[in-house]
């Protein structure tokens, strides 16, 4: 880890992928500052897992940067080699998977998983001070009795608690960003919300930054700090946690959370939904990626895509969204979404 | 909801009782559970993986058979019907799959695929059959466009509806839908529900909606079972449940499900995950209650299901309602004015 903070420990800039001919991303900008959670959300097919994988520099076979950067700590890590990545990886940024059977080795104790993540980045590292610190990680992920869970093999753990071992690998080296792709979606809520209280104590004790991947709009406004919605392979909006869900400036945002089955919505008011399908990334309309299926689209959002507009809360910061019509949605969103029950 | 309390039940679940394995290494997956349903109401059957809704779900369709108990549909009982009378029977009760990809054949057309259950049974001539199908799918929103095509290219939302649509196509009194959103995506999944719902008021078609989604089950149900570990724990009209649930796990279980509207509160915390097992003796929450944990009649003596709050509710707990989470922001909607909001 470097000596001094920087202000952003993470940033990616205009960072474009493609498989093949077929842009997946195109352009995205997101930056982090430390100790900062931020929410990725997105349909399937918005890009928002390519996402993870081309920071980490894991697109494999096919997929590849085409251009832009992501820097951790400062440092340009999208020109390095795997040997230089595998420097990078566990020790300054980490990834937690959704699927902690397939992500842990089915024939090895969970201990000699968690020691090869530590001696990975830490060569000379004795065998006592790898149990000890092992010990150390397990029970700080809510593992109860670690000394003895550590000789265990992934079956012998529950699907929640191979997501804490999956955790606890993630930071066994103090990474200064997480990047978790969907941690809980596999798990039931009751263990989903044991998970997310141990990523939210860890997170909070050691100052990590994380990005938070998800389909869960519940679970981001508990967790995050700030939200981006991704669509068709771009950021469309970025804001405050709380502002998003109290009061969206792009059109997507708002028909997405209007489409939410919120807790306590009247039964007798039909869910509103998104007309249409997203747009397969091989045939883009042109313009705005969402105007086909956006209630307020007109001519002039075919043309171009358009520029971030900047809306600006009251006594908020400011924000923006990619719409050339996001101060007027930001300014007549009127029932605003879920609020106002029984208060 | 518009309940006559006189009316028989369309369902009617009586002391189910479902078994993987006989004899010594036998455990009941479903454990003596018994519930009824009205027409045209829609119940919910929450709870984790593991809690044997999906068990519950096999048992009513009659994909395997019970271990002991019986499932009455309309007054016949299901448990009983055997080969010819079972298959034919079967346009009364249909099943809509959670997975969209899995459950549709490829090499059939979207009309090929709804008109097949027609046919099976027997209903109408080849054109009317058409004529039911394309008039079906037409209603769920997939147009002439959609009826030759193959199931391969179309979204999962489409696919969703292509599967509801096979279903309801033989208007039966019961449609069993296992989890029918959760493979959705969030803006697909409202599509999904207002169109059940649109069917449902024409037809007045009875649904058992198996899902774990709390806030679709809140929105979409009129009544709901909560299942854990193969027993109801509790059973309650919708808004009363959410209002005010009062068995320990229900409280637990709605205290963890994130809200966007509410993401400063305290949350309950349950420990542990569900066993495989149910204890022997005892309640079957009481390893991980924080009510029962130490208390010695919940070690010991299983609780029965019993009335707690209005005469719809009933909950199997020995301490009712001493578990609460501070509901600061509460969101009990009174009969009868919901239209009002």
């Amino acid at each position: 880890m470097t000596g001094t903070t920087p202000e952003r420990v993470f940033a990616v800039d205009g960072l474009r992928v493609s498989y093949g001919d077929t842009e997946i991303l195109r352009g995205v900008d997101l930056m982090l500052a430390p100790g900062e959670k931020v929410g990725v959300v997105g349909e399937s097919g918005s890009g928002k897992s390519t996402l993870a994988l081309a920071v980490l520099g894991l697109l494999g076979a096919g997929g590849r940067i085409t251009s832009g950067r992501v820097s951790v700590l400062g440092r340009d890590v999208t020109g390095l080699s795997d040997r230089e990545l595998d420097r990078v990886r566990g020790r300054d940024l980490s990834l937690v998977f959704q699927d902690p059977l397939t992500s842990l080795d089915p024939v090895k104790t969970i201990g000699s998983q968690i020691g090869e993540a530590l001696r990975r980045h830490n060569r000379g590292m004795s065998k006592r001070d790898v149990a000890k610190r092992s010990v150390e990680l397990l029970s700080s992920v809510g593992v109860s009795a670690p000394e003895r869970r550590l000789a265990q093999y992934p079956h012998e753990f529950s699907g929640g608690m191979r997501q804490r071992v999956l955790i606890a690998i993630a930071i066994a080296n103090d990474p200064a960003v997480l990047i978790a792709d969907e941690p809980t979606t596999a798990l039931d809520v009751t263990t989903q919300a044991q998970v997310m209280e141990v990523l939210e104590d860890l997170v909070a004790s050691r100052g990590i930054s994380v990005v938070l991947i998800t389909h869960d709009l519940g679970v981001v406004a508990e967790f995050c700090d700030r939200v981006c919605v991704m669509y068709a392979g771009r950021i469309v909006e970025s804001a405050g946690a709380a502002e998003l869900f109290d009061r969206p400036a792009h059109p997507y945002s708002r028909a997405l959370l209007a489409s939410l089955a919120l807790p306590g919505r009247s039964r007798s008011e039909p869910l509103e939904w998104i007309p249409g399908a997203p747009p397969a990334m091989t045939s883009l309309p042109p313009g705005c990626a969402f105007a086909p299926r956006c209630a307020m689209a007109e001519p002039r959002c075919a043309e171009a895509i358009p520029e971030p507009e900047a809306v600006f809360a009251a006594g908020g910061s400011p924000r923006w969204a990619e719409c050339l019509r996001a101060g007027e949605v930001y300014d007549t969103h009127n029932g605003r979404v879920g609020a106002d029950h029984g208060a | 909801m518009e309940l006559e309390v006189t009316e028989a039940p369309l369902l009617s679940v009586r002391n189910l009782v479902k078994s993987y394995a006989a004899g010594k290494n036998g455990y009941a997956v479903l454990d003596d559970v018994s519930f009824d349903v009205f027409p045209g109401e829609t119940v919910g059957i929450v709870g984790e993986s593991g809690c044997g809704k999906s068990t519950l779900a096999r048992a009513i369709m009659r994909l395997g058979d019970v271990t002991s108990g019986s499932v009455e549909l309309a007054g016949k009982d299901l448990t009983a019907l055997r080969g010819r009378q079972l298959r034919r029977h079967r346009r009364h009760f249909q099943l809509v799959f959670q997975d969209p990809f899995g459950s549709l054949d490829a090499r059939m057309s979207v009309r090929a695929i709804v008109e097949q259950p027609l046919e099976v049974h027997g209903i109408g001539t080849a054109v009317e059959r058409r004529e039911l199908a394309t008039d079906m799918l037409a209603r769920l929103g997939l147009g002439a466009e959609f009826l030759t095509r193959s199931p391969k290219t179309l979204s999962g939302g489409q696919r969703q509806r292509v599967a509801i649509a096979r279903a309801l196509v033989l208007d039966p009194q019961l449609a069993v839908l296992d989890e029918p959103i959760s493979a959705l995506d969030v803006s697909v999944q409202a599509q999904v529900l207002n169109l059940l719902r649109e069917e449902q008021r024409r037809t007045g078609v009875t649904y058992l909606f198996i899902v774990h989604d709390l806030s679709a089950a809140e929105y979409f149900c009129d009544r709901i079972l909560v299942l854990y570990l193969g027993r109801i724990v509790e059973t309650a009209p919708a808004a009363e449940l959410f209002a005010n649930p009062r068995h320990p796990y229900t409280v637990a279980l709605f205290s963890a499900a994130p809200d966007p509207r509410r993401p400063d509160r305290k949350r309950i915390l349950l420990e542990g995950e569900p066993q495989a097992r149910r204890p022997e003796r005892g309640c079957v929450f009481a390893a991980r209650c924080p009510l029962g944990k130490d208390r010695e009649i919940c070690r010991t003596t299983s609780p029965e299901l019993a009335q707690a709050g209005s005469p719809e509710h009933q909950t199997a707990c020995h301490f009712p309602g001493e578990l609460q989470e501070s509901r600061a922001l509460a969101t009990v909607v009174p009969a009868g004015e919901e239209n009002a909001r």
